[in-house]
């Protein structure tokens, strides 16, 4: 079956260097995946206002050290992470000490700690410049960026994930890098074919699809077995709410085309994690509900799990 | 017996309170039990915790919290030398009861404090200030017959004179039925009945001896088996009563007999550890009607009763239903703890099938089918399913002057009938598809029809529900609402929506950035809470049973029962406070803090505030010292009402819990 994993952001607690109450919750509710919050370590929040705090600032080794509680942790509950979210933006409009800070140091240090942790997949956003700068510098100064980390990603043997993005203009959420698939489809593959071998996939988040009004399946089966690791999550279609699937819609309608993404995967053979990215029902119930919210969200991810793999094929996997 | 002064104070165990009252009626209680086990002692007779004391006893080291009598029990022939030396040497005081005793009409013994209302000023103090009369049931175990055959005749004559006894004054027995039981039971015994005596009585007396007919012959299975009818659950293997081993209840220790783990096993299941909260056959308290009688003592003599000696029944403060929908399965609201549901007569109209295979709570309707409906019919559809309210759903209606008149020609109906009727929030519903205010959307316009309707029909006849989702898409001040309803509210329908469409869906799921709720749900339950409310909450989320996969009902409905626990448990919340010989101490400094000083700190001040960081302490806050966390132990365990009130509730917790210190935790959401 596949495996069900929940993000740890909202859950472990990522303040008081105490991560075991936060891992057991995880694992009594089912959970044996789960997708490690590195970006809680640093807000985007804070990063966009520049308001950096010094956690990246230690030596590499400190911050390795730092996490080995949180491996123990992981081990003792037998969960592992099927995938790691690197702070961002790793990009800062206007703000060019920053941008430097993020590329040289948050992000270089966020591999070693996803190899100590063991993470095999990485999600990184790439950099969203289309509207300012157009797409051809975007993609240009991502492969850049990208293309320097292969020599450390190699050696860390971390593998990174871009993620469909939207951006926001005139308070609209329009598309934004990798929003389309043949764009999602030329990093990948211009990366890899740079790196000799799969270094790169792609994360699919379930939530920005919605936003952008993409018909999930087309993309799903466009991007094939580059799908890597899943943000599941869904919206009211307006705001990038990332509540719990089967909230939001009108009458017997679904705002989220969740039979669609279930046929999708089953149709490329997805293999990975069924990992949610619904830190908002964490915060949003009481904390004692916090169990209970987890177990409901567990249960959604065995439906999933199941219906995706009963589901018939209906498109031959490439 | 001696009992700390805190000992006496209204105390929350498991999330239940219990009142001052009630723990002086326990201290009453276990000063009995110690009488009763005096004179066991004395004579070497065996007894056992039996029935909620057993449970208690295993599991709360104490009473079961939501429970209020003590039960022992003892084999027949323990039980007849403990009436035989009991009669003799319980101190004056007390009284027994039993099977011979006039005026009672029980098969199991009684030990009481008095047989009246405690008024004497110096036994009110022997009996810890409990006016009301206290009593121990005691259980008589019997051997029952090893061969099936003489069981089944067994079984059938203590059926046949419980059943006769039980209902001989009764209307559910005709002449006939009387005559042909009574025929029966003398054809079964050869016993004969004498006409000239109570019949009633005459029949417990036969129920008593036919049950005692194994005692000297033994066996390898006991029961009480008058209960036993039907209940194969009450049969139990004679070995675990061999002997028995003591445990602590309370301040006392009590015998519970060897094979208490097979017993309990038995009766509740194999998850007994787990509480439930449950009510046993009586009344709670016991003693209501008592409250009742000692109320009008004081009455007639122009004086209101002093509040320490009522108390209300606790057992509920919030009452949680679902909405019954077509795709529900109720299978899945039965497991997950819900025990009523709504119905919606949108749903049933066309059917009127009311058998949904639960218990219904109540029937939503809209005030426009409520004008198109025969009253007698809306009626008898109350009466079929035994609903207990009646919920006028305002949606979209606005003409109150046909409702003002449906209400004036249906008054004696109204009057006469046994259910409540909720007038709720509504909306309008444009043209458009957007939504706006009603008259009635406006609290002050509902609780003015309220009042008119009360006026009419009775006071307890109307009262106010309010719709989560309809104040919602008019944009209403929920916390207002229930401020302004004061003690009208006894409903709540709790369902969720994105402030623009009817979306009836699951609470607190929807969000804005980190998970900001975008309805004021929270601040509502505070407003409850402060309120006092106590009624319904249904959660009428059709737009998640519409929308949400079947096999994933079970999990949605399990985290709104849990929500409804988690509501009722900080509706409690001023009573956790109001501790006044308990030393309240919070752990934090911080911004929880200064809400907490905000809202409750001249109420309730705390004795001193602790803090992990150094730097603050012997400083104050609010004028409230500061110390260090181990300052907590040097109040006495029973002298301390620790809550946390900092957002690390983990980390402090699992700190707290390492001290050994028990705590309750502020959450400033509900009250900033």
């Amino acid at each position: 079956m596949l495996k069900v994993g929940i993000q740890t952001k909202g859950i472990v607690s990522m303040e008081d260097d105490e991560p075991w109450e936060g891992f057991k919750k995880i694992h009594d509710a089912g959970f044996d995946r789960v997708d490690f919050n590195l970006d809680a370590f640093l807000l985007n929040s804070d990063i966009y206002s520049g308001k950096i705090n010094s956690f990246f600032d230690k030596e590499l080794s400190e911050i390795a050290d730092y996490f080995l509680e949180y491996k123990k942790a992981m081990d003792y509950y037998n969960i592992a992470p099927s995938q790691m979210h690197a702070p961002y933006p790793v990009r800062v409009r206007a703000r060019p000490e920053i941008t430097y800070y993020m590329q040289t140091q948050v992000i270089p240090k966020s591999i070693v700690v996803a190899e100590t942790l063991q993470v095999p997949w990485m999600v990184i956003h790439p950099f969203k410049l289309q509207y300012t700068h157009g797409r051809e510098q975007e993609r240009k100064e991502n492969l850049e960026y990208f293309g320097m980390l292969i020599p450390l990603m190699k050696r860390c043997g971390v593998k990174v994930c871009f993620e469909n993005l939207y951006e926001g203009v005139g308070e609209r959420i329009v598309e934004g890098v990798c929003a389309d698939p043949e764009d999602a489809i030329w990093y990948v593959d211009t990366l890899n074919e740079k790196a000799g071998e799969e270094m790169f996939g792609m994360c699919l988040d379930t939530g920005h699809l919605q936003l952008v009004k993409r018909d999930c399946y087309d993309f799903i089966t466009r991007l094939g077995a580059r799908i890597k690791v899943l943000h599941l999550h869904e919206n009211d279609s307006i705001g990038d709410l990332h509540e719990m699937p089967f909230t939001f819609g009108t009458g017997k309608e679904r705002n989220q085309n969740w039979d669609a993404i279930f046929q999708g995967l089953r149709d490329i053979n997805f293999q990975g994690t069924l990992s949610f990215e619904t830190f908002p029902c964490m915060n949003a119930f009481p904390y004692g509900m916090k169990e209970d919210v987890l177990r409901t969200l567990h249960d959604i991810g065995e439906y999933f799990a199941e219906q995706i793999e009963n589901k018939p094929k209906t498109f031959a996997a490439s | 017996m001696k009992f700390e002064d805190s000992y006496f104070d209204g105390e929350i165990r498991e999330g239940f309170y219990i009142y001052p009252i009630m723990k002086r009626a326990w201290a009453v209680q276990l000063e009995i039990v110690r009488e009763i086990d005096k004179i066991c002692r004395r004579h070497n007779i065996k007894y056992f915790a039996e029935w909620g004391t057993l449970l208690g006893a295993v599991r709360h080291k104490g009473f079961i919290p939501w429970d209020d009598d003590m039960d022992v029990a003892m084999l027949r022939g323990d039980f007849q030398r403990f009436l035989h030396y009991a009669r003799k040497e319980l101190p004056e005081i007390y009284f027994l009861f039993d099977v011979s005793s006039e005026k009672y009409d029980q098969l199991m013994a009684r030990v009481m404090n008095s047989d009246k209302l405690v008024l004497d000023e110096a036994l009110l103090e022997r009996f810890y200030g409990c006016p009301y009369a206290c009593g121990v049931d005691i259980f008589c175990l019997d051997y029952l017959p090893q061969d099936k055959e003489e069981e089944e005749t067994f079984m059938e004559i203590l059926t046949l004179t419980n059943y006769a006894g039980n209902h001989w004054e009764s209307e559910k027995m005709s002449e006939e039925d009387k005559r042909e039981c009574i025929k029966e039971i003398e054809e079964l015994t050869n016993y004969h009945f004498n006409p000239d005596l109570s019949m009633k009585r005459q029949l417990l007396e036969l129920s008593n001896k036919v049950s005692a007919m194994y005692w000297d012959v033994g066996g390898n299975e006991v029961s009480f088996p008058c209960l036993m009818a039907g209940k194969p659950y009450y049969r139990l293997p004679a070995s675990c009563y061999e002997s028995t081993i003591e445990m602590p209840f309370e301040n006392i220790m009590i015998p519970v007999p060897v094979g208490y783990d097979q017993i309990l096993r038995l009766r509740y299941g194999e998850n007994y550890m787990v509480p439930i909260k449950g009510w046993g056959a009586h009344d709670y308290p016991f003693f209501k009607s008592q409250i009742e009688s000692l109320k009008k003592i004081y009455r007639e003599n122009g004086m209101e009763m002093p509040k320490c000696y009522d108390m209300e029944d606790p057992r509920y403060i919030v009452l949680a239903a679902v909405q019954y929908h077509g795709k529900l399965q109720i299978d899945n609201v039965k497991e997950a703890g819900f025990d009523q549901v709504e119905i919606n007569f949108s749903e049933i109209k066309d059917t009127k099938q009311t058998d949904i295979g639960m218990p219904v709570s109540g029937i939503v309707i809209s005030v426009e089918e409520l004008l198109r409906e025969r009253p007698s019919d809306i009626l008898q559809l109350m009466q079929d399913t035994k609903a207990e309210y009646l919920t006028l759903d305002t949606r979209n209606f606005a003409d109150s002057e046909r409702l003002d008149l449906w209400v004036e020609e249906n008054r004696e109906l109204l009057q006469e009938s046994t259910f409540s009727v909720y007038l709720e929030n509504g909306y309008e519903r444009t043209e458009e598809g957007t939504y706006c205010c009603s008259q009635y959307s406006e609290i002050s316009f509902l609780k003015a029809s309220v009042d008119k309707y009360k006026e009419l029909c009775g006071e307890d006849k109307f009262g106010l529900c309010l719709n989560v989702g309809c104040a919602n898409l008019t944009g209403k001040n929920v916390r207002a609402f229930v401020e302004e309803a004061e003690g009208g509210l006894k409903m709540i329908h709790m369902n969720d929506n994105d402030g623009f469409h009817d979306d009836q869906q699951m609470p607190l799921t929807f969000t804005t950035g980190r998970g900001i709720r975008s309805t004021d749900i929270f601040r509502l339950v505070g407003a409850l809470s402060r309120n006092n409310f106590k009624g319904w909450i249904v959660f009428d989320t059709n737009g998640l049973f519409e929308r949400c996969p079947v096999p994933l009902q079970g999990g949605f409905l399990r985290l709104m029962r849990k929500l409804a626990e988690e509501w009722e448990d900080q509706m409690l919340l001023e009573k956790k406070l109001d501790q006044p010989r308990k030393k309240l101490i919070l752990f934090g400094t911080g911004r929880m803090a200064y809400n907490y000083m905000c809202e409750w700190g001249n109420k309730y001040p705390p004795a001193f505030m602790v803090d992990n960081n150094p730097d603050l302490w012997d400083k104050t806050y609010y004028d409230v010292p500061i110390r260090k966390p181990e300052a907590i132990l040097e109040v006495p365990e029973d002298q301390r009402n620790v809550f946390i009130c900092n957002r690390f509730y983990g980390s402090v917790g699992a700190q707290l819990t390492q001290m050994g210190v028990a705590y309750h935790i502020y959450n400033d959401n509900y009250y900033m």
